[in-house]
């Protein structure tokens, strides 16, 4: 289950900067009752005050609630730890990379 | 399924009719700018103090510049410092007393008529400022907490107020003659107050959160940002008293070094968020905001040229034509225009594109915005203030022409790239 969560939040890119969430390093955790069927996400945004946050987490639950088995999506913004650029996975380096955007 | 979590600054801005009306208002009166400029390239000779001239400057800061500054701040303003709007209401009503007051403004001043409806749309104007301010500053007294940026913005309403306010005053004058001062000395206090005051307070503390924001610079210690805000504010307070109150040497020395100060200042702390960002990739909105910076360090060694022993009048007119168009055409311009290439990508994307996030595969915000089409008129545009300058330091009619047709070309390039972001659809 955590596979298929994961890869869908894969596919959620940030609108700005153009990396999927996860290699973004949006994603702090994530877990999932089987149970219920609910998703419980830990999840930081670039900034507080980051102008894309509200269409984010609402595209993040569009997608998890697309995902055969999850009944319920909760998501936990938090900023404590911050997010900084040191979160971006290899991957997502590569990826800006590949953009034009060689990490600094 | 939970709502969306609390605390978001997204969810505090404002309509989006409201802020695009704002923007439509502003590169409606771009387009008019650029085209009036056309038919009257050559009135930007002589001394500055002519009644196209004024129209013409009045065109650009009342119906280009601050109608899109102020709808920025009404979406920037609550993202930023997390507080929703104080009242959506008078921002629309502050809005139509600008825009009446702003074409009364510059028609009267266009034609030099200057009976009663001069003064009579400087007061509507000067009341549309102040609901504008009043509304914001309510607004921003229920933010949390104020950085550099808040601090800037705040300044700068107040700078726009008293600039407000001596404009009214010299409408007023031009009617019925009050002041006991010079008048062009009042209208230099007036027009520093506006140009730097206003948008130059505004655009440097945008611009630090916005390099923050979307090219990822993080860690970089704001001391330079303050150093510029109080070397701005003691400068314009100092040159203020000098312009008003009887030219004394050493106060204009003093308020001149400041702002040269400021603007040095302001430039390095920029390099340094430049140096630290994440994403080394700078698109057409960023070159316009590079240039921002150069055209403003181009205002400060004009002005200083402008102390120069030995500029005969003529020289003396054309150098302070040429600091006026690198500090409002320049600097403000080219931020204004830049700074929109990043704000309406991202206001479309939000309207009509983030429903569909999660659901489908869709654009980027910044890829709405036609790239070439962007780029050609960055080219257009810094070809036509660089001949500007030229044509003003050099005495050379013919060039302004070329340049005012060079310009009307990047109004009209930026028109359509932005009209196409808004014709953008999922």
């Amino acid at each position: 289950m955590k596979d298929a969560l994961l890869a869908a939040l894969r596919e959620i890119k940030d609108p700005e900067v153009g990396l999927n969430v996860l290699d973004l390093g949006l994603v702090y955790r994530v877990d999932f009752d089987r149970e219920k069927g609910a998703v419980l996400l830990k999840l930081t945004l670039t900034t507080p005050a980051c102008p894309m946050g509200e269409a984010l987490v609402a595209g993040i639950r569009r997608r998890l609630l697309q995902v055969e088995g999850v009944e319920e999506v909760r998501v936990e913004l938090v900023f404590d730890p911050p997010w900084t650029p040191e979160r971006i996975t290899p991957q997502g380096r590569a990826e800006l990379d590949r953009l034009g955007r060689p990490a600094g | 399924m939970s709502g969306v979590p609390g605390g978001l600054s997204s969810s505090n801005a404002p309509s989006f009719r409201l802020v695009q009306t704002h923007f439509l208002v502003g590169i409606l009166g771009f387009l008019v700018f650029s085209f009036l400029l056309v038919l009257k390239a050559d009135s930007l000779q002589g001394h500055f103090f002519q009644p196209v001239l004024l129209g013409l400057t009045h065109t650009c800061v009342l119906l280009w510049f601050l109608p899109i500054a102020q709808g920025a701040l009404l979406q920037l303003v609550p993202v930023l410092f997390q507080v929703r709007i104080r009242s959506e209401g008078t921002a629309w009503i502050a809005l139509a007393f600008l825009f009446l007051g702003a074409s009364g403004m510059a028609g009267h001043l266009w034609i030099y008529e200057t009976h009663w409806g001069l003064p009579f749309s400087a007061a509507l104007l000067a009341l549309g400022l102040l609901l504008y301010v009043l509304n914001l500053l309510a607004t921003l007294s229920r933010a949390t907490s104020l950085d550099l940026t808040g601090v800037h913005v705040i300044a700068a309403l107040f700078h726009l107020l008293l600039a407000a306010g001596l404009g009214l005053a010299l409408a007023w004058n031009l009617w019925n003659p009050f002041l006991l001062g010079d008048h062009l000395e009042v209208l230099k206090a007036h027009a520093h107050l506006a140009g730097l005051g206003f948008f130059g307070l505004l655009v440097m503390g945008m611009v630090y959160r916005m390099l923050e924001m979307f090219l990822l610079a993080y860690k970089v210690r704001p001391t330079f940002g303050w150093v510029s805000f109080l070397a701005a504010n003691l400068g314009l307070c100092v040159l203020l008293v000098d312009f008003l109150f009887g030219r004394a040497p050493f106060l204009t020395a003093i308020g001149a070094s400041c702002l040269v100060v400021a603007i040095l200042a302001f430039t390095a702390q920029v390099v340094f968020l430049l140096r630290a960002r994440f994403r080394r990739n700078l698109e057409a909105a960023w070159w316009h905001s590079l240039a921002s910076v150069f055209w403003l360090l181009v205002a400060a060694a004009e002005g200083a040229a402008l102390f120069l022993p030995g500029l005969d009048r003529a020289a003396h007119d054309r150098l302070a034509l040429a600091y006026a168009v690198a500090a409002f055409l320049g600097f403000v311009g080219s931020i204004i225009v830049g700074q929109l290439y990043k704000i309406v990508p991202f206001l479309v994307w939000l309207e009509r594109f983030s429903p569909y996030l999660g659901l489908k595969e869709i654009p980027a915000a910044g890829d709405l915005l036609p790239r070439d089409l962007s780029e050609w008129q960055w080219v257009a545009m810094q070809t036509a203030l660089l001949q500007f300058t030229l044509a003003l330091l050099l005495g050379l009619p013919w060039l302004l022409s070329m340049a005012a047709v060079f310009f009307a070309v990047s109004a009209l390039a930026f028109a359509a790239a932005v009209g196409r972001v808004y014709l953008c659809r999922p």
